[in-house]
């Protein structure tokens, strides 16, 4: 048997016994979710359809097994001498001749309590098939209902993406048929969508290309509301289990015009839209929950010429890392077709992670005539100025702006400020907020900003309380912690009362469950900071320095300043909370004669 | 062709009086005609819909259906193909003649007219009365607040899962299901 097929035959059996073991997760997470309804424990994969799906297997184990299929791959291509190290020059050399250009189209599940035509409420984990009316289930002769109620996340939205909102907008219908859409036709916004004209613009620290240089603004071309399909789940070989729990939920589909040209800027594009949705409360959950997708067409073309190539469209990508990998096999196949004097054919391709290239869903023959049609049973939308300006008026404050706030008056680096704003859906952010406004305000009555302070919360309340936090396992609340008990410990740290460690043991003793105030911690347990006279600090110096005497040579004569440190963290545990570490160093360095 | 049948038919009722009656009295729009320069008016139609058969430009005109057009369209409405060559050849036989009603159609001229999208109260009026406004969304901007220094919008009571409205209360999505498991519906993919 030739190397290659023995490689090829390798290949085959790990991606079968990787099927069949996610198949066994599968199982076993799926017994694990304590539901009651008679779901069959071999539930595999969902179809990869028109569908939004939720792709089950977990999403560590799906990366985990991405990786190593690519080390495999990697292996065997070592070992049969086509390693794709050495054609990473090539690859690099190919990318300077073409050029990548990406739209993006991305699904989002509104935040509503109902669904955008019938009185139905939306569901979480609700039984399957409780939440449906008879209209969600198209039963001849019911009639939509258009709940306005759902207008509200989709205006937040919209303005959100700083987009222009039209007046009237109408609803079309959209033919296809498809287990998971009851109707034969999905209503959407193909001819005049409710927003248009928006943009994001993404910053370096956003994670874009390096090749995008600083900012990058992607224009929006419309922002349209549209109806969700049923969760459908594959019972092989080939029985579908529908759940009409979702049909007719609202999303809204955020359309981009094709400005992206690199590979990290797509994904960080989708990462930002994301942000600002969450932010505005325009959705209730991100892409890894499933409650946001993105559609990416690709194309390439030469450097230097204006027209834009034949692009083909990679549907149903449900996280980040799917959106990068996509577009890179993507972009490579077609690169790789047109050099070898082909042509690429418009087609939808779909991408499973641990994929090394998409795969043709839907080819011409296959085309699907959407034979768009105004749809006759909907009225026009007609949106007032009065309500279009209300949420304009009260929306969120956007990603960009609070980071702005933090690393300008707070004082943050980006990456804290970042990390905040994310944790815990905000959250964490109001807990900061309310720290650093009650500590402002014990200190002075003004408002002036005070970057060194909230610097000091913004450490607690991110390393501090998160290094608690995961070593308990326990999820953040305001409560653990009281902002009022949070303050006393900072200002009596910030008041040289205790010092840092002891301020530590606190937040430890408090996030445990004790509920004394702080000062009567402090004076019970006696951790106030007994300062050391001047003499005791030279003694304590002192000894060090007579026991250590290679450190001390090391330190006065080859300069090595970290050994320094040393004798000042000895000092500090010889001390026992009592020595201030400041003081320690300085005392050392009078000693050693060093300035 | 069929215009003219149009600018026939309207002139003929301008010469028509419809009241036998008050024939005889004074009518300032109609001229009296006798019952039989009707009866003979009528005797002979002055246009059929075989007229659209008849010329030969129009079957020039259209190119002839092709089988695969014929099977597109099929799919696309999800109906069966046809079983034997006989059937193919009607089917496309009556959809190429159908094709020239369409076309009588599409000689109208409607250079500048909007499309109809449905028959529906079109006025200012209606547009004010249909528009979304605060006012019509107070009660939902009642159930949200506001949290945080920052402007963040939640719900104030988290809607209770599985809180059916009350129209739907007796109503089993499941009941019509022809084949069903659990409380999930069964589609079987392999007949497709």
């Amino acid at each position: 048997m030739s190397k290659a097929a023995s490689a090829n035959g390798l290949h085959h059996i790990l991606a079968v016994s990787r099927l069949r073991a996610a198949a066994r997760w599968q199982s076993l997470r799926v017994s694990s979710l304590r539901q009651q309804w008679n779901l069959p424990i071999n539930h595999v994969r969902t179809l990869q359809t028109d569908a939004a799906e939720v792709n089950d297997v977990p999403f560590r184990k799906q990366l985990k097994d991405h990786a190593k299929r690519k080390r495999q791959v990697e292996r065997i291509a070592v070992k049969d001498g086509t390693s794709s190290n050495g054609g990473q020059k090539e690859k690099d050399a190919r990318l300077d001749k073409w050029k990548l250009t990406v739209g993006l189209e991305i699904h989002a599940q509104l935040n509503t309590e109902r669904k955008l035509f019938s009185t139905a409420k939306s569901s979480g984990n609700d039984e399957p098939n409780t939440n449906v009316s008879v209209f969600d289930l198209a039963f001849p002769g019911s009639q939509p209902e258009f709940q306005k109620a759902t207008l509200i996340p989709a205006l937040r939205a919209a303005l959100g993406l700083s987009c222009n909102v039209h007046r009237e907008s109408r609803f079309d219908r959209k033919h296809y048929y498809y287990q998971d859409q009851p109707a034969g036709y999905q209503i959407t916004q193909y001819y005049k969508p409710f927003a248009i004209d928006g943009r994001v613009t993404l910053y370096d620290h956003d994670g874009i290309a390096a090749e995008d240089g600083q900012s990058v603004d992607i224009a929006i071309k419309q922002v349209q509301m549209e109806q969700d399909t049923a969760k459908s789940t594959l019972q092989p070989p080939s029985m579908v289990f529908l759940d009409f729990n979702r049909v007719g939920h609202p999303l809204i589909e955020i359309i981009t015009h094709p400005q992206i040209h690199h590979v990290q800027t797509a994904s960080a594009c989708v990462r930002k839209i994301q942000a600002i949705l969450q932010a505005v409360n325009a959705v209730t959950t991100g892409m890894e929950l499933g409650g946001l997708r993105a559609d990416v067409n690709v194309s390439i073309s030469l450097k230097g010429s204006e027209e834009l190539g034949q692009r083909t469209e990679i549907k149903n990508l449900s996280s980040f890392k799917a959106v990068e990998d996509a577009i890179i096999a993507e972009r490579d196949r077609q690169i790789a077709v047109l050099e070898a004097g082909g042509s690429i054919a418009g087609e939808t391709r779909g991408w499973t992670l641990g994929s090394i290239e998409t795969k043709k869903l839907r080819g011409k023959e296959g085309e699907v005539d959407y034979r768009y049609m105004p749809d006759p049973d909907i009225p026009p939308l007609f949106i007032g100025e009065d309500l279009v300006n209300h949420i304009g008026t009260s929306l969120p404050v956007l990603p960009d702006n609070t980071l702005a706030d933090l690393t300008t008056n707070s004082g943050l680096t980006t990456k804290d400020a970042k990390t905040l704003i994310s944790l815990e859906d905000g959250e964490r952010l109001d807990y900061f907020d309310e720290v650093r406004s009650l500590w402002s305000s014990t200190r002075s009555s003004s408002l002036s900003p005070s970057p060194a302070f909230d610097k000091i919360v913004g450490n607690w309340v991110l390393h501090e309380m998160g290094g608690l936090l995961s070593a308990a396992a326990t999820p953040f609340s305001p409560e653990l912690v009281p902002p009022e008990t949070m303050v006393d410990i900072l200002s009596n740290l910030n008041e040289d009362r205790i010092t840092g460690t002891t301020a530590k043991q606190l937040l430890a003793m408090v996030f445990d469950g004790d509920k004394r105030a702080i000062d009567t911690i402090i004076k019970d347990e006696n951790l106030e900071l007994q300062r050391l006279s001047r003499d005791e600090y030279i003694a304590m110096a002192q000894g060090l320095i007579d026991e250590n005497g290679e450190k001390v040579k090391q330190i006065q004569q080859k300069r090595q300043m970290g050994k320094l440190m040393w004798f000042v963290g000895q000092m500090m545990r010889q001390g026992e909370g009592k020595v201030e570490a400041g003081k320690a160093q300085a005392t050392l360095k009078e000693l050693l004669g060093l300035d | 062709m069929a215009q003219s049948y149009w600018v026939k038919a309207a002139r003929t009722r301008q010469l028509i009086s419809f009241s036998p009656a008050i024939r005889s009295g004074v009518r300032p729009l109609s001229t009296a005609e006798s019952p039989d320069a009707l009866e003979e008016m009528f005797a002979k139609p002055y246009w059929s819909v075989k007229s659209l058969f008849k010329s030969d430009e129009s079957s020039a005109s259209t190119p002839a259906i092709t089988q695969k057009q014929l099977h597109h369209l099929l799919r696309l409405s999800a109906l069966p193909l046809p079983t034997s060559e006989a059937q193919e050849a009607k089917m496309i036989k009556d959809l190429q003649s159908q094709l020239k009603f369409v076309q009588a159609i599409q000689q109208v001229d409607t250079e500048g007219v909007e499309p109809l999208q449905s028959i529906r109260d079109e006025t200012k009026e209606a547009e004010k009365e249909n528009e979304i406004t605060v006012k019509s969304l107070q009660g939902e901007f009642d159930k949200e607040k506001v949290v945080g220094k920052r402007g963040r919008i939640r719900r104030r009571n988290e809607v209770p899962a599985a809180a059916r409205d009350k129209r739907m209360k007796d109503w089993d999505p499941l009941a019509q299901a022809p084949k069903k498991i659990g409380r999930f519906f069964v589609v079987d993919t392999a007949k497709d």
